[in-house]
């Protein structure tokens, strides 16, 4: 059965960059631009994998929804990957090392995304 | 209207620490004052044979050198007055001046003594510092302490002391002369003194708006420029996201040529990208305040760090990195990301602008509280024309161009503003197909744990 990915990005554009990748690599792709509904198709569509954007509408939607989705005891392991275009600009860097305990989430990439090395990360996320 | 007195809207010259030094000069004046009215009395006592009541006029010295030891305790342990504080106890002295000039006036002969044109030295001091009417307060209370006790001595109430010439002090004349001119002299340098700084105030009040709204102009276009730069980041990672997008996914349905186009395509976005990137960078530090705190950094340690990571760009070029790092370690305060910036832009321009299979040796040397680095290359060189562009935003020399079309320009920029943030500077010297050599300075604690910087 193909594995079922949502990304939740308010850039469709790179929604369909990034859909095109994962589809021609056989998975199965649902999208959401906003982080109520990406929660609601995640309950719904049970997900494998989830691509989070950071930033939609506030600095920090992102992060409220991995909170969300750790916090409901059927998504709660569903991994994580989240896309960042912030990383030095806003002055913070994140370290996943250091910021485990309280981003409750599985890996952070930077945009732009290359293409092998998120498949090469969704692969290893999805225990592939 | 209520009128808050100490606002700084009413004192554009002064701030408390000004004051606070303005203060304990006065003191140290004061000790002057009365070593030198001692010595006078001597001379006028076993020289001049002047016969006034000594003993008083030195028990009022000594009266004034005890104030003047309490005031120089209060300059010395009050350091936290505020501004208004400040100015309460600078009307203290020049009161307590006043009061203790009268007195010492009175022992020295009265209006035979010239010593009654130290009064306007206060006033000269009130008017310049305190605006509105108090410098005609002031003036108005030297003008009846002065003539209070002219008139006294006249009348008799007041025993006079007779110093030069017998009679002036009862003589109406020479007191309604000495009066009036002393009077004029007060008032005039009064409003002198004080129209002039009413002026100045204003001036410096104008001044002062002027540049917090210049300012507040710079903060709002960076901003602005922070604000946009973002926006343009979004489009651009969409752009580069589809086309690497199509790189991956079609490469088997298009030609070559195509491929080729699309890989540069997508080597440009990364340029831009890599352009915003470093303006946001240097924007964000430049308008960094200075870096005083921040964890204990070892910057021969980062080095070595940097040095570790640029080792596949020097394999290629077959370049042999040669480091003579001090084994001292050269700590400082500040973000660690900072220095492997600094180091990482200067080694890796240095590989890169290097001959293939020369040497690039990096040194650094410690000595008291400052730290040298060397960076030094066997390359194209600067031309000398550019030595003193090279930190420029978006500069690179044509030899550099030639060499590397990618670069940003903004590698240096960033690398000066850095190092110049944590207090040290940065130069470079250079010799057209010969190598660059840049040499960094920072100073380092020294010891003890204090910021190197706070000695500068």
């Amino acid at each position: 059965m193909k594995k079922k990915i949502i990304i939740i990005d308010d850039d469709v554009d790179l929604v369909e960059a990034m859909r095109l990748t994962l589809e021609k690599e056989g998975f199965e792709v649902i999208d959401a631009q906003e982080g109520e509904k990406g929660l609601e198709k995640i309950r719904s569509e049970k997900p494998d994998l989830i691509i989070l954007d950071v930033m939609m509408d506030t600095q920090d939607e992102g992060f409220h929804v991995a909170y969300q989705i750790r916090a409901n005891r059927s998504t709660a392991d569903v991994p994580i990957i989240m896309l960042t275009a912030v990383g030095q600009e806003t002055g913070f860097t994140f370290d996943k090392e250091k910021d485990e305990d309280f981003l409750p989430v599985d890996e952070f990439l930077e945009k732009p995304i290359n293409p092998g090395m998120l498949i090469e990360l969704v692969r290893k996320h999805l225990g592939q | 209207m209520k009128i808050d007195l100490f606002s700084f809207e009413w004192f554009p010259f002064l701030t408390k620490v000004i004051l606070h030094y303005r203060i304990s000069w006065s003191i140290r004046l004061r000790w002057v004052a009365v070593f030198g009215y001692l010595t006078a009395t001597f001379f006028a006592k076993y020289s001049l044979g002047i016969n006034v009541p000594y003993e008083k006029i030195w028990m009022l010295l000594g009266i004034v050198a005890l104030v003047n030891l309490f005031f120089f305790a209060i300059a010395r342990y009050l350091k936290d007055l505020s501004l208004g504080g400040e100015l309460i106890f600078l009307h203290i002295h020049i009161i307590f001046d006043l009061l203790l000039l009268t007195g010492i006036l009175h022992y020295s002969g009265g209006i035979e003594n010239p010593v009654y044109l130290f009064y306007v030295f206060h006033v000269v001091i009130s008017s310049i510092i305190f605006p509105g009417l108090v410098p005609l307060a002031f003036a108005t209370f030297v003008v009846l302490l002065f003539s209070g006790l002219i008139y006294f001595e006249y009348a008799g109430i007041i025993e006079h002391y007779c110093i030069l010439s017998p009679g002036m002090h009862n003589n109406p004349t020479s007191i309604i002369l000495t009066l009036v001119v002393f009077i004029v002299t007060v008032y005039v340098s009064t409003y002198i003194c004080a129209t002039f700084m009413q002026i100045y105030r204003r001036i410096k009040r104008e001044i002062d708006a002027k540049n917090a709204a210049l300012v507040e102009m710079d903060r709002q276009k960076t901003d602005f420029f922070v604000f946009s730069s973002h926006e343009l980041k979004s489009p651009i990672i969409a752009i580069k996201s589809s086309i690497d997008g199509i790189i991956k996914n079609y490469s088997d349905v298009l030609d070559e040529r195509g491929m080729d186009i699309l890989r540069r395509a997508s080597f440009r976005s990364d340029q831009m990208l890599q352009i915003l990137k470093e303006l946001l960078d240097l924007t964000r530090h430049r308008t960094g305040l200075p870096k005083e705190e921040g964890e204990t950094v070892d910057l021969n340690s980062v080095l070595n760090e940097m040095l570790v990571q640029v080792g596949e760009e020097a394999k290629e070029k077959n370049i042999r990195l040669i480091p003579k790092l001090d084994k001292k370690p050269a700590l400082i305060k500040g973000d660690a990301q900072d220095f492997r910036k600094i180091f990482s832009n200067l080694i890796t321009n240095a590989i890169r602008y290097s001959h293939q299979n020369s040497e690039v040796e990096i040194s650094s040397q410690q000595s008291k509280n400052m730290i040298e680095f060397k960076f030094e290359d066997h390359g194209i060189g600067i031309p000398e024309k550019d030595l003193s562009l090279i930190f420029n935003e978006f500069f690179r020399s044509e030899n550099a161009r030639r060499l590397l079309s990618f670069g940003t320009g903004l590698g240096l920029s960033l690398t000066k503003q850095l190092v110049e943030n944590y207090g040290g500077w940065i130069t470079v010297s250079s010799q057209i197909n010969q190598g660059s050599v840049f040499t960094v300075m920072m100073p380092v604690l020294s010891g003890g744990g204090l910021s190197a910087k706070g000695d500068r």
